[in-house]
């Protein structure tokens, strides 16, 4: 019995470590390629024989005026501002479609889903007439509000994920709560949202994602240099007339995805959770 | 862990506050900041202008030296620079456009100009800047209907650039400047001799719309687009032009159609001639600096093919315009006059837009310029003698050379249809946009 | 309705609990489900009606106009859509390209992400190592190296082929050939399962082990617990994933933006691709808003299918009990 189950462990690890090394074999291209000069690009092989490890310095302080320092202390203010706001006013939303009855309910949410559907080129230029009209262009306020109002990048998406997550609890646990004089806010703050905790760290992962990766978005709205994001700051690199630093521009945007791997590393635990551990007994 | 979501809620709840106080706090500074420098033109005339520009590192640099002097030395004005990389530089000017909140400064592009300049977006340019010393024919490549809408920034030619070093070894004949198009052919058929099945000597130039444009100038027959905005494509030319590279194809003189679209310009893996594949691309003067830092000292330019005329042509390497709806026109106009004339500038701005178009500036700088520069300014000293006129696209057809035009060619590269096909489908697909 | 007058009894009866309670929650618990359900959407609401329906609303009215973005919209009713139907080439082939690409790139990707979320599922020592390297080329995205990876691989020299060449297999340039072209980019969003895989670890892990305890006493082996427990306790799971992808998918476009730009010859012209180019290429606004008009309906029709044949496949937790 013990043997077989090591062996099965031992099998599972070997399959996972295959797994990763396939999924991660471009990555480690892209690893090596950050350290190669542009004339090495074109020769085979992944790791340069001597490397450039300036690439990084050099790319950290290719902006003239700013470092990347700079880029990424705007991201993250940009990525908090939308991050935490999205996580209230989606959970909010996503409560009442999951939970409360009320006239036109199913009306608003195909509207919901209505509102995922429209490629957002189009509104694109409508929206920015507005907030331009606002006062609004080189803040971070066309990011932010929308999302405060459970919109902006991925809100339907988040609304919408955390109404199928919130369905999933056993509507026993509101009943008793009830029972127990809870009001539904009351429903909504000390029943619902602990025990969505992985849903929401799920929407604060896609959040922080999808922000961070919206080039078009912050290109339009963010003119100062002053003010521009990392993702913003990547794209500086490229120019069809000239030549472009390859291996910085590798070397930066290897260096851009660091916090999205940190952040799921240390959040992944909580997907798994689940609320299997002592809620769904009720 | 009930009492950890709700600690965490709360300080989620106070950073959004103090985020939306931080951010609202930011704007409220904006407005004053705004609302002192009305109050300071008040007093002293002071300007404050935004400028969009794309570009890489070293242009960038350049630039805000420039605009930092320029500043020096007229106190009145200063700046608030935007700049961006090439990708969706017009998505953001088209988007600032329709909300009539462009730059005062746009630097421009010429395959968008007639569609900018055609709807009204930008400022005469006529009167208030010296264009003395700069070549007429150059500057007309600014002009829209008679107008001089946009200020060329940096002198270009259109031009072909091949493997030296490979050539040598090869031994044969190098490509001439001045040679003809028959040469050009016979070069491709010598060099393919030697090089053996998995290399080839030339690019497939059947999507290309510029190289189909330089080949019937060459003929003698005539812009691909007429003055008033016509597609005038001539069939027979382009046919004949067709079957040439269905026939280099079948040589293996220009690589199969799915290796001539991995061709990816100055890609240090993936441009053809950079990798090996060819010996010998289409490249812009502009893109000297460029292609030497890929390897160093490999390469070198040659002009475009002739037949009866030239094929070549000069063509800016980029423009400043003025927005119509800027307050400040008159304040741009010095300022774009100071920025192509000044020679104090010039050397800080050396050739990070392309050769100066000015004259004496370029004579200004010529001891500074690096093997590189040189090789550059070579290929437009050999196309300017009999240079055709560049002509942009005119207003609505840019994507009908960008995109239709190469879609309609690659079907020929990957022998879909025929050069008969191509044409009549090309002109099937010119209907949408007459 | 019963439910919550029943509330609203209790709350009565509960008097001294409620004197704890602050003025807010006192406030929400008089008011009836309804009231209490407005409330708690109304950011959404405010947010769709200033931000979502207005620019929503302009560009349907685009869609009837002539609009270059740097003029004035000029009315030309349903002209932008009869150009659509009758003679625009363009428009049927990215549509047809858009098709293929949700019918190949949608179930692959669900089902390499379900496969994976199984394997993933267990808690092994070193498995959130495991869990990050997997998940990871999701979180590259869309970034501007993802174009120069995948050229890379998929070149006629690239990595890919070095692989077929150690089975003796000459393979072709994948990327720029226009019968492959295509599935090198539904390889690449499959690729990217991450998403949907976390997804359906979270939904894995809802379902309580009593019940794979329960099925093993009476003897079920793995495959028939992954058919009579997995599935359809995960069906709701794999509804949302479905609809999500699919509408994500018929919106596809930064990834062929960035590495084929619609080519060679079409192949991979996405209808957002096509979209944006008339918007910004070809400064039609108009026509673009049209196009997008009409990808809304379709996307619509798509999920309005999917949840109609949701009634015969997927099973919810609750409703059941609450049947039994």
């Amino acid at each position: 019995m013990m043997r077989s189950s090591k062996r099965s462990l031992f099998q599972k690890n070997v399959m996972l470590s295959l797994l990763s090394l396939i999924m991660m074999y471009p990555v480690f291209w892209w690893i090596g390629a950050s350290l190669k000069t542009n004339e090495e690009m074109s020769r085979p092989g992944l790791f340069p024989e001597q490397p450039m490890w300036s690439n990084f310095i050099d790319g950290w302080t290719a902006i003239p005026g700013f470092t990347f320092t700079h880029f990424y202390l705007n991201t993250f203010q940009l990525i908090i501002g939308v991050l935490l706001t999205s996580i209230v006013a989606c959970s909010l939303t996503a409560f009442a479609f999951a939970r409360l009855d009320f006239p036109l309910r199913g009306l608003w949410f195909s509207i919901l889903l209505l509102t995922l559907m429209l490629p957002h080129q189009v509104t694109m230029v409508p929206q920015y007439v507005m907030f331009n009209g606002w006062g609004w262009v080189d803040t971070f306020l066309p990011f932010i509000v929308p999302h405060t109002l459970a919109g902006g990048i991925g809100g339907s998406f988040f609304v919408y994920l955390l109404v199928q997550f919130i369905r999933g609890i056993p509507k026993e646990l509101d009943e008793s709560a009830k029972m127990d004089g809870c009001s539904w806010f009351g429903i909504y703050w000390r029943i619902v949202l602990p025990l969505t905790k992985p849903a929401l760290v799920t929407v604060a992962i896609y959040c922080f994602l999808w922000n961070w990766d919206d080039f078009l978005g912050h290109l339009i709205y963010i003119n100062s240099v002053d003010k521009y994001t990392v993702g913003l700051a990547l794209r500086m690199f490229v120019d069809s007339q000239s030549s472009v630093p390859w291996g910085q521009l590798l070397a930066m945007s290897l260096l851009s995805i660091v916090p999205s791997v940190l952040i799921f590393f240390l959040a992944q635990r909580h997907f798994v959770e689940g609320i299997t551990a002592g809620s769904v007994k009720g | 862990m009930k009492i950890n979501v709700k600690k965490s809620i709360t300080v989620l709840l106070t950073g959004i506050m103090l985020l939306t106080a931080a951010a609202c706090s930011g704007n409220a500074k904006n407005t004053t900041g705004a609302g002192e420098s009305t109050e300071q033109a008040a007093e002293a005339g002071q300007v404050k202008l935004r400028i969009l520009w794309w570009g890489s590192q070293s242009r960038h640099d350049a630039t805000l030296k420039a605009l930092d002097l320029y500043t020096q030395k007229n106190p009145n004005v200063t700046f608030e620079p935007e700049f961006s990389g090439w990708e969706g530089y017009w998505d953001k000017l088209a988007t600032q456009s329709a909300a009539k909140n462009a730059p005062d400064i746009i630097q421009m592009d010429a395959s968008y100009l007639a569609e900018y300049a055609g709807r009204n977006q930008l400022a005469d340019l006529s009167a208030g800047i010296s264009t003395a010393d700069i070549d007429a024919s150059l500057l007309d490549t600014g002009k829209y209907q008679g107008k001089l809408y946009a200020i060329p920034l940096g002198n270009n030619a259109i031009g072909m650039i091949f493997n030296k070093e490979a050539v040598e070894k090869l031994g044969i004949t190098k490509p001439e400047n001045g040679w003809t198009w028959d040469e050009y052919f016979a070069f491709g058929k010598e060099a393919k001799a030697k090089l053996g099945s998995d290399h080839y000597a030339l690019t497939d130039l059947s999507a290309a719309f510029g190289q189909y444009a330089n080949y019937q100038l060459s003929k003698g027959l005539g812009q691909v687009f007429t003055d008033d905005g016509k597609l005038n494509l001539d069939k027979d030319t382009y046919l004949e032009y067709q079957h040439k590279f269905a026939e280099l194809r079948k040589e293996g003189i220009v690589p199969p159609g799915e290796v001539s679209v991995t061709d990816k310009e100055l890609d240090p893996q993936l441009d053809l001639m950079v990798n090996g594949t060819t010996l010998l691309r289409i490249a812009h003067a502009a893109q000297a600096n460029g292609f030497d830092s890929l390897k160093p000292g490999v390469f070198d330019f040659v002009t475009i093919p002739k037949n009866e005329q030239a094929g070549g042509w000069l063509k800016p390497s980029m423009f400043w315009s003025a927005s119509a709806n800027s307050e400040h026109v008159e304040e741009a106009k010095k300022f774009i006059d100071w920025f192509i004339n000044d020679p104090e500038v010039a050397v800080i701005l050396g050739t990070s837009r392309g050769v100066p178009v000015s004259n004496k500036v370029v004579e200004q700088l010529t001891p500074k310029f690096t093997a590189s520069d040189k090789m550059g300014i070579s290929l437009i000293s050999n196309t300017s003698p009999d240079a055709q006129l560049y002509v942009p696209e005119p207003k609505g057809w840019s994507n009908f050379a960008q995109k239709d035009f190469r879609a309609v060619g690659e079907k020929m590269m990957f022998g879909e249809i025929t050069p008969e096909q191509a044409y009549e489908e090309l002109m099937e697909l010119a209907k949408d946009y007459e | 309705m019963n439910r919550s007058s029943s509330t609203a009894l209790n709350a009565a009866k509960a008097g001294p609990i409620l004197k704890k309670k602050s003025m807010l929650s006192r406030f929400l618990s008089r008011w009836e489900s309804p009231v209490a359900g407005y409330l708690f959407l109304a950011p959404w609401l405010i947010g769709l009606f200033l931000l979502t329906f207005w620019p929503m609303l302009q560009s349907l009215y685009f869609s009837f106009t002539k609009y270059s973005l740097l003029e004035q919209p000029e009315w030309t009713g349903f002209g932008n859509y009869e150009r659509i139907f009758t003679s625009d080439a363009v428009f049927l082939q990215s549509l047809k390209v858009t098709f293929l690409f949700v019918l190949f790139s949608v179930p692959l990707k669900l089902f390499a992400a379900l496969l994976i979320a199984m394997l993933l599922k267990q808690n092994i020592r070193g498995m959130s190592f495991y869990r990050t390297m997997i998940y990871l080329p999701s979180l590259i995205g869309t970034s501007i190296a993802v174009s120069i990876l995948w050229r890379n691989i998929f070149d006629s020299d690239g990595l890919f082929n070095q692989l077929l060449a150690l089975f003796g297999i000459k393979g072709v340039s994948w990327i720029t050939n226009p019968q492959t072209a295509l599935g090198t980019l539904i390889l690449l969003v499959v690729w990217q399962f991450g998403s949907s895989m976390v997804i359906f670890l979270a939904g894995l892990k809802q379902i309580s082990t009593e019940l794979y305890e329960a099925s093993s006493v009476d003897g079920a082996t793995r495959i028939r617990q992954f058919f009579s427990i997995t599935l359809p306790m995960l069906s709701p799971v794999i509804l949302f994933n479905l609809v999500l992808q699919t509408i994500g998918s018929f919106q596809m476009f930064t990834q062929a933006f960035i590495i084929t730009e619609g080519g060679p010859i079409n192949s991979t012209y996405m209808y957002a691709l096509y979209l944006y180019d008339r918007a910004f290429g070809r400064l039609q606004m108009g026509y673009a808003s049209a196009l997008a008009w009409i990808m809304l309906i379709i996307i619509a029709v798509c999920t309005a299918l999917i949840f109609m044949s949701s009634k015969y496949w997927v099973f919810y937790e609750n409703d059941g009990r609450k049947k039994g």
